[in-house]
């Protein structure tokens, strides 16, 4: 009752406020499809749009309930066309009239025309740390159940003609969802819909506890170096992570022989990961605080270099860890150079491991000494923080680093940035050799200098006198001794 | 074939082919020569400690070199003066730990100051990477001033043999590999240094030697305890250099500015304060001190006074000088001014008087006697050579020679004591071993052809040339007596070229053959050496290794999995209990509050760990609350069969714990009836029960390791346990490392008081309380208020 008031309430002022746009687009057709299979969840809508309007429409909004939109990490759009071809769109973010924070598609190149429709809308967005462990502790024998709290419905400022809702788990094992009918479930998935005319703004909740092992990792830090090497011709990056299983906790005792002896002990515990380091990376290197960790593999494939990090411990929920994975890549893949212009194209973030979800990401770009004029182009919005100085082997200057940060990304962040910069390559081919031979001789010349320096008391000359003094001593020393 | 292996060799630099009219030539061919054969003893000593990097990594070893590593980076991070005032509350919890007053701060600051001065430079080096390669770049250092000392002591190419000798030999190399970041590391550089300077001080009687020497020497305090057996050493030189009547100017020189300046300096390192005026280990120096002075005066008085006054005089003042300093020195110490001697001292003399009474001191491998076998095995070929050495110092003693006496006398005396003092005896050893070889070669490479004239005019030149290179004040009169000296054993030369000259065919081959045989002897040295270094000497003990049946290496790396699980999972504030070998590891590693670790201050402190660890459960439990523990840290070695494992120092723990607290905990309760310490059912029940005991086979009994072998089957102890079915009441299981090395447990909060259905009470209480307010029981009223009946015991309560 409360709930159907709310709605009308909001309907009504949704409608009294937007004004005609809103009211003039429906949402023909809706298919959401919710993947909540790992620690992400992944809603992707496909949206057929009619404009029942007198104006053509080139903006079209996507907003999500408040739940959601605290979460979201990265959205995308596409239009799929007829042939099945993609375009992307361009998302931009722009606040609904109500102040609500929504993404607006760019459709001027695909205008929908009054009284006509455009099928093929694709919306993809990723959400963090939406599902929550219920209960959220568990022993360690026990499975790790999930909610997923989500809404029934289309959440949008337009009018929902017809929507389904599909559902996806990682597992069959459902401990319940809700059931607005028509609803149905088949093996991994949870089915909703149709449903009709729905206003724009409903909702209505939806929830689903289901278990879900798969590993809740996230990175809570991750601080990334770049540092570009012009002499080595190398880049080497060095990433410090710290991760922590958002899982259900572990209550209670751990047992090494219980967690032994049944491979599904501990199932939700995560024993190693693998990260996906470039084709050309070398000289891996995986340690922590205290040394290396002996418990890693390389694998080399064709594509991409694998590296299986174990942790030092199992991961059960509630526990962390910290590392250091470090590795080096050659500089020619990722620099060009037009005479003293050079372009860096490199990712903001990399791989760490399948849907990982990074809270916090601050990625350090050290230019090689000399560097100047530093221009940065993103794929999304970073904050780029004060500039800094490096200083390294044989810098008089310093190098320049740029600092920059960002919150919750997920693995749809992987995108490499363009940052060009200016430096004049026979100064930096030169500076340092010349440095080092002209130090080297100074001090060479320094110490002959002093070598050569005289500072006795008394001359060569004087040395006879003083051992005869010395001898005259002696003798007196030794006349007692030998009438003893 | 000489020739041959010459060219071959660089060990042998005593060849000195030496023409008079290109001197200048010849000089530059032997310092070219001097320099490469150092310059590859610092290499060779450097390379030689690098096992350990190549096989594991840059990492920190065993157990004290983490608290330096640790208070180390402090310094770094907080600046000299913060360190100095370091109250470490992490550490001997409750008690804590005044750092920097109660360490030698000569290593962090060495480190300190390179990884300071690398930084200036911009060379961004970890300062764990310091702390790895500061041993042995200062091994490096060692042989250096050990080659200074040698060529003080005999000639130059003695020298460059005791460089190639300490740079490879396994006694020294055992505490000075890298990653082993000991005081050791860089005292024994100090060590040789100060002892050069010393000689230098004494054979030139120049106040700038004395002065160096006691820098060096200061130096050497404010890096290690050992400082104690320079400060004795010199006094005793002193002493037998007077009782033989060697008395000059130049060692009372020597000595009275060393003495004062080395005194004061030494108190100036915080951990040593007072000590030195006010204990009875630096007594000796001060008593030398009066001494020698005394004998100067006498001296005075003598050419001044008639023959009888003297005697007179003498008698009465050595007489009464020496009654007071005694009274002084006993009505001091009875006083409490000074010191009396430590306990640690009093195990120099008696080896047993450890195990009685400091159990803590015998509990530790290395303050064992040493067995013969670790002599051979750590010195190898020099042990037999070193008499040899020492026998031609006498031989053709001096001043200085009766110093390098002393040292390989009382080195050897101690280091048969305990084993960690090899490390003092491999120098000395070095540098007499080179003397004799030095001289075998000597003599069995000369060349034939020439006459026996000339090659006694070989002898002398090298003795002008030695005395050459020796600092320019050096006094002509002990040119002369060494002149002297060399001309005694000439003498004795005279007769072997006399022999020599008898069987002159045979005589080449013979030296040939000799020269070939010494030359093999050392090679086995060089291999006997780089076996030991890499088989014994590299392991970092935290991380081990083992081959597996395909022969792949296997790393165990369960120290550090455990250590990184504290510090990553517990509370901050978290305080752990541990036996003390692993304080310094947990705060090094996991950054966690220890009770106790292997700075061994507090016996009692220990003891009452020992005491938790020995009782029963619920005992344990109770001291442990009272120590605010939260969690318990053993090791476990059954799985793998780790023979290091508390099970198998548990019987220290219990002797230590005994020593404070007879009452509760006594030896002879965890052996057998028939005295033996069993684990299996066979054992004492009081060790079937008790808290380590419990802790370390928790869950064991279920695993099955060996399908041929009975569940809980111990491979360390080769025997099933006899206590399978553990319940753990007031502790639970927290984490236990992958080969189950590490086990760590955390200690409940006590449970709820358990609640008794109604029906089953004993007392019953008739109205229930109800907490619920109503109009009527506003007032508050008191639960089960007892009535007193004057004159009955109130059975209620």
């Amino acid at each position: 009752m409360i709930r159907t008031i709310n709605l009308l309430f909001i309907l009504a002022l949704t409608s009294f406020v937007n004004g005609d746009h809103f009211a003039d687009v429906v949402n023909k057709k809706v298919d959401r499809d919710v993947d909540a299979s790992s620690q992400l969840v992944t809603i992707t809508c496909r949206i057929a749009v009619e404009n029942s309007g007198k104006t053509p429409v080139d903006k079209y909004f996507i907003t999500f309930d408040d739940n959601h939109l605290s979460q979201l990490s990265f959205i995308e759009a596409s239009l799929v066309k007829s042939d099945k071809s993609r375009v992307d769109l361009k998302v931009t973010e722009e606040n609904l009239p109500t102040g609500r924070q929504a993404w607006a598609l760019d459709l001027s190149d695909n205008k929908i025309a009054p009284g006509s429709s455009l099928d093929g809308i694709e919306v993809e967005a990723v959400f963090t740390h939406l599902l929550q462990p219920f209960p959220n502790t568990i022993s360690q024998s026990e499975r790790q159940l999930v909610l997923y709290n989500g809404n029934h419905y289309f959440y949008s400022p337009y009018l929902t003609k017809s929507q389904t809702t599909k559902v996806r788990l990682s597992s069959s094992s459902i401990e319940s969802y809700t059931k607005l009918r028509p609803s149905s479930t088949s093996d991994r998935t949870v089915n909703y819909g149709p449903y009709e005319n729905i206003a724009p703004n409903s909702i209505s909740k939806l929830q689903v506890h289901f278990e879900n092992n798969s590993p809740f990792l996230t990175v809570t830090k991750l601080d990334r170096t770049i540092q570009v090497a012009l002499w080595s011709g190398i880049i080497s990056i060095e990433e410090i992570i710290d991760i922590h299983h958002d899982g259900a906790v572990l209550k209670g005792p751990f047992s090494r022989y219980e967690f032994q002896r049944e491979p599904t002990n501990g199932i939700s515990s995560v024993k190693s990961f693998r990260t996906k380091l470039p084709a050309t990376a070398f000289d891996v290197y995986y340690r922590d605080d205290i040394g290396n960790i002996s418990t890693s593999n390389l694998r080399t494939g064709l594509k991409q270099v694998i590296a299986e990090l174990r942790p030092r411990f199992p991961l059960f929920g509630g526990w962390k860890t910290h590392y250091i994975i470090g590795y080096s890549i050659p500089l020619k893949d990722y620099l060009s150079d037009e005479g003293n212009q050079y372009t860096l194209k490199i990712p903001f973030v990399d791989h760490i491991f399948d849907n990982a979800v990074i809270d916090e990401a601050v990625t350090n770009i050290i230019f090689p000494e000399g560097a100047t004029n530093i221009k940065l182009q993103t794929p999304y919005n970073i904050i780029r923080e004060e500039d800094q100085i490096h200083m390294s082997f044989l810098d008089t200057v310093g190098e320049p680093k740029i600092i920059l940060r960002k919150n919750n990304l997920v693995e749809d962040h992987i995108q490499p940035l363009k940052i060009q910069f200016e430096l004049n390559k026979t100064v930096h081919t030169f500076q340092k050799p010349v440095i080092f031979a002209v130090s080297t001789f100074l001090i060479i010349l320094l110490l002959t200098f002093i070598l050569r320096l005289d500072f006795s008391l008394t001359k060569n000359v004087g040395k006879d006198g003083q051992k005869k003094a010395q001898n005259a001593q002696r003798q007196v020393d030794k006349k007692p001794k030998l009438k003893k | 074939m000489c020739q041959l292996v010459r060219s071959a060799s660089i060990r042998e630099p005593t060849t000195k082919n030496k023409s008079k009219s290109n001197d200048s030539h010849l000089f530059v061919r032997k310092s070219l020569l001097r320099f490469t054969i150092l310059g590859l003893a610092w290499v060779i000593a450097f390379c030689s400690r690098l096992f350990a990097v190549i096989r594991f990594e840059s990492i920190i070893h065993e157990f004290d070199p983490w608290f330096n590593y640790r208070a180390t980076h402090y310094m770094v991070k907080h600046g000299f003066y913060n360190f100095l005032n370091w109250f470490d509350e992490r550490a001997w919890y409750p008690l804590g730990r005044i750092v920097g007053g109660t360490v030698y701060p000569g290593l962090m600051i060495t480190s300190g100051s390179i990884h300071y001065i690398l930084q200036l430079l911009n060379i961004s080096v970890h300062i764990r990477d310091v702390c790895v390669f500061l041993a042995p770049v200062f091994s490096g250092l060692t042989a250096i001033a050990t080659y200074l000392l040698t060529k003080e002591l005999w000639n130059e190419g003695a020298g460059l043999f005791a460089a190639c000798f300490i740079s490879i030999v396994p006694g020294y190399i055992s505490r000075s590999v890298a990653g082993s970041y000991d005081n050791e590391g860089i005292a024994i550089f100090a060590l040789m240094y100060t002892y050069y300077l010393w000689v230098k001080a004494v054979k030139t009687g120049t106040v700038f030697w004395a002065t160096l020497c006691a820098l060096s020497y200061f130096y050497m305090v404010s890096a290690w305890g050992g400082y104690v057996f320079i400060i004795n050493l010199i006094p005793l030189h002193v002493f037998f250099l007077l009782l033989m009547g060697r008395y000059s100017t130049r060692i009372h020189i020597a000595y009275t500015v060393f003495f004062i300046l080395g005194l004061l300096l030494s108190m100036q390192i915080p951990f040593v304060g007072f000590q030195p005026v006010r204990t009875s280990e630096h007594m000796a120096s001060a008593g030398v001190f009066l001494l020698i002075n005394a004998y100067a005066v006498l001296k005075y008085f003598q050419s001044v006074m008639t023959k009888q006054e003297f005697k007179y005089f003498f008698l009465t003042a050595t007489v009464s000088v020496a009654c007071v300093v005694f009274l002084g020195v006993v009505g001091l110490t009875y006083a409490g001014y000074i010191a009396p001697w430590s306990g640690r001292f009093y195990s120099l003399w008696d080896t047993g008087y450890a195990r009685i009474h400091i159990p803590i001191i015998a509990s530790v491998s290395e303050h064992q006697p040493t067995t013969w076998f670790s002599f051979f095995f750590d010195l190898h070929l020099l042990v037999p050579t070193f008499p040899i050495g020492l026998f031609y110092c006498i031989k053709q003693v001096n001043d200085e020679r009766v110093f390098i006496a002393l040292y390989a006398i009382t080195a050897s005396y101690f280091a048969g004591v305990m084993v960690r003092l090899m490390l003092t005896l491999a120098p000395v050893v070095c540098v007499l071993s080179a003397i004799a070889f030095s001289e075998c070669f000597y003599f069995t490479l000369q060349s034939d052809d020439k006459p026996k004239g000339s090659k006694k005019s070989i002898q002398g030149g090298d003795d002008e040339d030695r005395s050459d290179q020796e600092e320019s004040d050096d006094s002509s009169t002990e040119k002369k007596s060494s002149r002297n000296l060399y001309d005694k054993a000439g003498k004795i030369r005279k007769i072997k070229p006399d022999v020599n000259k008898d069987n002159q065919g045979i005589g080449s081959n013979i030296r040939a053959f000799v020269w070939f045989g010494l030359f093999a002897m050392l090679v086995l040295f060089v291999v006997h050496c780089t076996w030991v270094t890499a088989n014994a000497y590299s392991s970092p003990s935290i991380v081990l290794s083992s081959y597996g049946s395909d022969g792949s290496r296997v790393i165990l790396d369960d120290f550090r999995e455990a250590y990184y699980w504290l510090s990553q999972n517990t509370d901050d504030n978290a305080r752990v209990m541990s036996w003390w070998d692993y304080g310094y590891q947990i705060a090094g590693m996991a950054n966690r509050t220890t009770l106790v670790d292997n700075n061994t201050w507090n016996n009692s402190h220990i003891a009452l760990v020992g005491k938790a660890m020995a009782s029963n459960e619920s005992a344990a439990y109770s001291i442990m609350r009272s120590l605010d523990v939260d969690y318990v840290l053993v090791i476990f070695g059954g799985v793998i069969g780790y023979s290091g494992d508390d099970i198998n120092k548990f019987l220290w723990m219990v002797r230590i714990a005994e020593g404070e607290h007879p009452k509760d905990i006594r030896e002879s309760d965890y052996f057998t009836e028939k005295g033996e310490f069993r684990v299996d059912s066979g054992g004492s029940p009081t060790l079937l029960n008790c808290l380590m005991y419990k802790l370390s086979y928790y869950r064991f009994g279920d695993l099955q390791i060996d399908y041929r072998a009975p569940a809980g089957f111990d491979r360390t102890r080769n025997a099933e346990i006899g206590n399978k079915d553990i319940k753990l009441e007031h502790l639970e299981e927290a984490y236990t490392t992958e080969h189950w090395l590490v086990r760590i447990y955390r200690v409940k909060e006590p449970s709820n008081r358990p609640r008794i259905r109604y029906p089953d009470r004993k007392l019953k209480p008739k109205n229930i309380f109800s907490s619920k307010k109503t109009s009527r029981k506003r007032k508050g009223t008191i639960k089960d208020r007892p009535t007193v009946i004057k004159g009955k015991k109130n059975t209620a309560s």
